[in-house]
C-alpha cells in the first residue's frame, strides 16, 4: 500500500505501545485515565485505550454513550464548549495534547476530523478543499492545485466535480458533500483522521473503502461505519 | 337562532375571521402607504408643470373691476358663515347658499402688485381668457413675473429697442447669453477666486501660527508675505475680469405690461427663464416640465429656499448618510462580534445587550444634545486646541459640522447594526465553525474567512435599517451641523477636497425650513411636497442599493443556514 508523504515537519516519535499491546501494534494515540464532565454531568469515566497506527479503529456503542465526546477529545474540539472539564491525559507524538506547549491549531492539522453531518463552507468546491492549506499559509497555486486534485481523487469525488470546481459546494448532493469534507480533511495529510459517523450520508460501503485505499490511517469509526466490513 | 349561533361558532373555530382580519390590516397598511406616496407625488410633481396663465377679470371687495394674469392653483370652499364673520361682502352671498367656491391664483409680480397669491371668489369672475402672448418670467429675485413683453432694450444698441415678432427670439437669445455669463461668473468665483482665497487663508494661518510660536524663522515670514503679494495681484486681475463680466451682464432690459397696464422694466440679468405657456404645445410643455424638474434637482435654492433647487440638500443628505454608514458598520460589527463570539456569555454581557437594545429607543434629540456637548464642544474644541490653534478663536472643528453630524447619527443607529449582526452570527451553525477549527484555523481566521462572509447579509440588513433611520432623522442634525443655507458644498476642488468641518444642508431639515420657517407659505407649499417626495425617493434608492447587494450575498450563502 503506497503511503503519501506526511507533513514531514513533525517526525516526533510515538510513545511505546503498551496500551495497544494486546494487538502488538504501534500506537499513534494513547488515552490514559480520561474523564470528562459537562458541568456536573460526567460523560466519560476513566478511559484507557490506545489507537493503532495506520489501522482502522471503530467505536461501537449505544446512542449517547460518549463515542463522539471521546473523539472530540482527540483534537480538543471540546475546548469550544463552555463548561467542560477534562482530567487524565491523551498522548500524541510524545506529548500530552493538553500540554501548554501544544499549539491547538497545529494539533488539529495533524489530527483531521470528519463530522457526522457534512459541513462544507459556503465557498467553491475548490476553495473548500484548499481552505486548510491556505490557513497554513500555502501561497503557491501550483501546490494547492495539485493537492486539491489529489484530495478530491482520494475521496473519490474528482470525476464528479472536476468540471465545476468553481461552483458553490452547497450545490452538491449530501453524499458528494460528505466526500468533499473528507477530501477537505485529508488535503492536509493528517497523521490521524477521526471520523464521527462519516458515512451516514454515503450511499455505499465500497465507496468509503475506496477512500481508505487511498489514504489508510488510524481511522476510528463510530456506529455509522458498522456496515463496512 | 340556535342555528345561526352554531354557524358563527364554527366559523370562528375555523379560524377564518382571523385570516380576514389579517387581510384587512395588511390592506389598510398598504393603502395608507400608497395614499401618502400618491399625495406627495401628485402635489409635488404637479408644481413643475408649466400651467396656462389666465387673464382673469373679477370684482374686488372694494367693488372695483380688476384684471390680473395668474396661474390657477387650487379650488377651495368656505362656508358662508365663515365668509361673513371675516367681514365679507354680504351681497356676494347667493340666497340659500351654504358654501362659496374660491380659487387660489398665483399672480406673481411681487413688489409690483402685491400679493403674489390671491383668493378670488368664483362668482365674482366676469371673464377668463388665456391670451397667447402672456409670458412667465422666472426671476432670480422676487419670484415669477407675469406680463406681455413689449420691448427689449439691448445694451448693444440702446437706441433701437426690439419689439414685435422678433422680440421673443431676441429675448431668448439675450437670456441664454446672460445665463452663459452667469455661468462664467460662478466658475470664476467658485474656481480661481475661491482657490486664491483659500491659499491666502492658509498663508494667513501659517503666519499666525509662526507668530504664536514666536518663531525666529524670518525667512519663511518674508516668503509668506511675498506669496501673499503675488496672490493679491492675481486676485486683483481676476476681480477686474469679474467686474467686467458683471457689467456685461447688466445691459439688456425687458419691458413687460401687466394685466392692469402697468409697464415694468425687468433686467434680463435677473431673468433665469422665460416661457409663454399658453402658446406651447403639449410636447413643448412636457419638455419645459422636465427642464423645470431638472433645475429643481440640480440648482441651488434661492429666495429663502422658496425658489430654485435643492441640490445642496440632496448632496448633503447623501454624503452624510454615506459617512454615517462608513462609521457605523465597522463599529457595530466589531461590537456584535465581541459580544457574540468572544465575550463570556454571562450577566454582564446580558446587561450590555439590554443596554444596547434600549439605546435604540432613546429619543433622537437626546443624541443631538449629546453630540453637541460631547462631539462638538468637547472633542471638536480639543481638536482645535491641539491642531488648529492659529485659527482660534474662530473654531474649525469646535463647531457643528458634517463629521459630527455623521458621528451623532452613527451613534444613533449603532444599536440596529449590533442587533442584526448578532442575529446573523447566531444563525450560523456551529458545525461550520467546528469544520473550520478542525482544519487548524484559529478563531480569528475562522471569523474572517467563514463567519463574517456568512453573516454579511445580516450585517447589510442592519446597515439598511440604519440608513433608513439616519436619512429621515432631522431633530439631532439641527444641533450638530445642518443649516438652512450652506454657502459651499462639503466637497470641492480645494484641498483637502472633503471638508468634514463644513456645515451642510439636509432634505429633512429643508422640508421643515421651507414648510414652517418660510415667509411665503403659498409659494413654499408645493416645494415641501416635492422635497418630501425626493427624500422618500432618496431613502428608497439607498435602501434598494443595499437590498440588491444583500440579495446577491444571500444567493451566495443560501442553503447553509438550515
Amino acid at each position: 500500500m503506497s503511503q503519501p508523504d506526511t507533513q514531514g515537519s513533525s517526525p516526533a516519535p510515538t510513545t511505546g505501545s503498551e496500551s495497544g499491546a494486546d494487538t502488538g501494534l504501534e500506537t499513534s494515540l494513547e488515552v490514559n485515565n480520561l474523564s470528562l464532565h459537562y458541568g456536573d454531568k460526567q460523560a466519560l469515566i476513566d478511559i484507557n485505550l490506545g489507537i493503532a497506527t495506520k489501522k482502522v479503529t471503530a467505536f461501537i456503542g449505544p446512542s449517547g454513550c460518549g463515542k463522539s465526546t471521546l473523539l472530540r477529545c482527540f483534537n480538543r474540539m471540546n475546548d469550544l464548549i463552555d463548561d467542560v472539564t477534562i482530567t487524565g491525559s491523551i498522548n500524541f507524538q510524545g506529548y500530552d495534547i493538553h500540554d501548554t506547549r501544544v499549539d491547538v491549531a497545529d494539533l488539529r492539522r495533524k489530527i483531521g476530523m470528519v463530522f457526522q453531518r457534512p459541513n462544507p463552507f459556503p465557498k467553491s468546491i475548490y476553495e473548500n478543499v484548499a481552505y486548510g492549506l491556505r490557513i497554513q499559509g500555502e501561497k503557491s497555486k501550483a501546490i494547492i492545485d495539485e493537492r486539491v486534485e489529489w484530495a478530491l481523487k482520494s475521496a473519490a469525488l474528482w470525476d464528479e466535480v472536476k468540471d465545476r470546481l468553481k461552483d458553490s459546494a452547497l450545490g452538491l448532493s449530501g453524499g458528494q458533500q460528505q466526500r468533499l469534507v473528507i477530501a477537505r480533511a485529508i488535503a492536509l495529510k493528517p497523521e490521524l483522521i477521526i471520523a464521527d459517523e462519516p458515512t451516514s450520508a454515503l450511499e455505499s460501503g465500497p465507496m468509503f473503502r475506496n477512500c481508505q485505499n487511498y489514504y489508510a490511517r488510524t481511522l476510528p469509526l463510530t456506529p455509522g461505519a458498522q456496515k463496512n466490513p | 337562532m340556535a342555528k345561526s349561533n352554531s354557524f358563527f361558532r364554527s366559523w370562528f373555530a375555523s379560524g377564518e375571521p382571523w385570516i380576514w382580519m389579517n387581510a384587512a390590516a395588511v390592506g389598510l397598511s398598504i393603502s395608507a402607504v400608497v395614499g401618502i406616496l400618491l399625495l406627495i407625488a401628485v402635489k409635488g410633481l404637479a408644481h413643475f408643470w408649466p400651467s396656462d396663465v389666465d387673464l382673469i377679470t373679477y370684482t374686488t371687495e372694494t367693488a372695483q373691476v380688476q384684471q390680473v394674469y395668474g396661474e390657477f392653483v387650487e379650488l377651495d370652499q368656505v362656508s358662508v358663515e365663515q365668509f361673513l364673520e371675516s367681514g365679507g361682502n354680504p351681497e356676494w352671498v347667493q340666497p340659500n347658499a351654504e358654501i362659496m367656491d374660491r380659487w387660489l391664483v398665483k399672480t406673481g409680480n411681487r413688489r409690483i402688485s402685491a400679493p403674489d397669491f390671491r383668493w378670488i371668489f368664483v362668482d365674482q369672475i366676469s371673464a377668463r381668457t388665456t391670451p397667447d402672448d402672456v409670458m412667465v418670467l422666472e426671476r432670480i429675485e422676487w419670484g415669477n413675473a407675469y406680463g406681455v413683453p413689449t420691448t427689449l432694450v439691448t445694451g448693444a444698441d440702446p437706441s433701437a429697442p426690439i419689439s414685435g415678432p422678433t422680440l421673443v427670439a431676441a429675448l431668448n437669445q439675450s437670456i441664454a447669453a446672460a445665463n452663459d455669463i452667469r455661468d462664467q461668473i460662478s466658475d470664476l468665483e467658485g474656481g480661481i477666486l475661491n482657490n486664491i482665497n483659500n491659499r491666502l487663508e492658509r498663508l494667513r494661518l501659517e503666519e499666525r501660527g509662526l507668530l504664536l510660536k514666536e518663531s525666529e524663522d524670518t525667512e519663511r515670514l518674508q516668503e509668506i508675505s511675498a506669496e501673499q503679494a503675488t496672490l493679491a495681484a492675481e486676485y486683483a486681475v481676476s476681480e477686474r475680469k469679474l467686474r467686467g463680466l458683471y457689467r456685461e451682464l447688466d445691459q439688456d432690459e425687458l419691458v413687460i405690461t401687466t394685466a392692469d397696464d402697468i409697464e415694468i422694466n425687468v433686467r434680463v440679468a435677473d431673468i433665469l427663464h422665460a416661457w409663454q405657456p399658453n402658446a406651447m404645445s403639449g410636447l413643448q410643455k412636457t419638455g419645459q416640465y422636465f427642464s423645470n424638474l431638472w433645475r429643481f434637482l440640480s440648482e441651488d435654492p434661492r429666495e429663502a429656499n422658496t425658489e430654485g433647487g435643492v441640490f445642496p440638500a440632496i448632496f448633503g443628505t447623501v454624503l452624510m448618510v454615506l459617512l454615517m454608514s462608513l462609521i457605523v458598520t465597522p463599529f457595530g460589527v466589531i461590537a456584535a462580534v465581541y459580544l457574540r463570539e468572544y465575550a463570556k456569555q454571562g450577566v454582564l454581557v446580558r446587561i450590555i445587550r439590554i443596554a444596547v437594545n434600549n439605546l435604540a429607543g432613546v429619543p433622537s434629540i437626546v443624541y443631538g444634545v449629546f453630540g453637541l456637548g460631547f462631539f462638538v464642544y468637547f472633542l471638536g474644541g480639543n481638536l482645535d486646541q491641539l491642531f488648529f490653534p492659529e485659527s482660534l478663536p474662530a473654531p474649525t472643528f469646535g463647531t457643528p459640522g458634517l463629521v459630527w453630524a455623521s458621528l451623532t447619527l452613527a451613534l444613533l443607529t449603532v444599536p440596529v447594526v449590533i442587533v442584526s449582526t448578532e442575529e446573523g452570527l447566531t444563525r450560523i451553525p456551529r458545525s461550520v465553525r467546528e469544520g473550520s477549527m478542525a482544519l487548524g484555523a484559529t478563531q480569528a481566521e475562522t471569523l474572517f474567512k467563514v463567519i463574517l462572509p456568512m453573516a454579511s447579509p445580516a450585517i447589510l440588513t442592519g446597515v439598511i435599517l440604519a440608513v433608513a433611520r439616519a436619512a429621515g432623522e432631522v431633530a439631532p442634525l439641527m444641533l450638530v451641523g445642518v443649516v438652512k443655507l450652506a454657502p459651499t458644498l462639503p466637497i470641492d476642488g480645494s484641498f483637502p477636497y472633503l471638508h468634514l468641518d463644513r456645515k451642510f444642508m439636509h432634505l429633512g431639515f429643508h422640508i421643515y425650513d421651507v414648510g414652517f420657517q418660510s415667509p411665503n407659505v403659498e409659494a413654499a407649499r408645493p416645494l415641501v411636497y416635492a422635497t418630501a417626495l425626493l427624500l422618500v425617493t432618496l431613502i428608497v434608492g439607498l435602501n434598494l442599493t443595499a437590498i440588491t447587494l444583500r440579495g446577491r450575498l444571500e444567493r451566495l450563502y443560501r442553503g447553509v443556514e438550515s
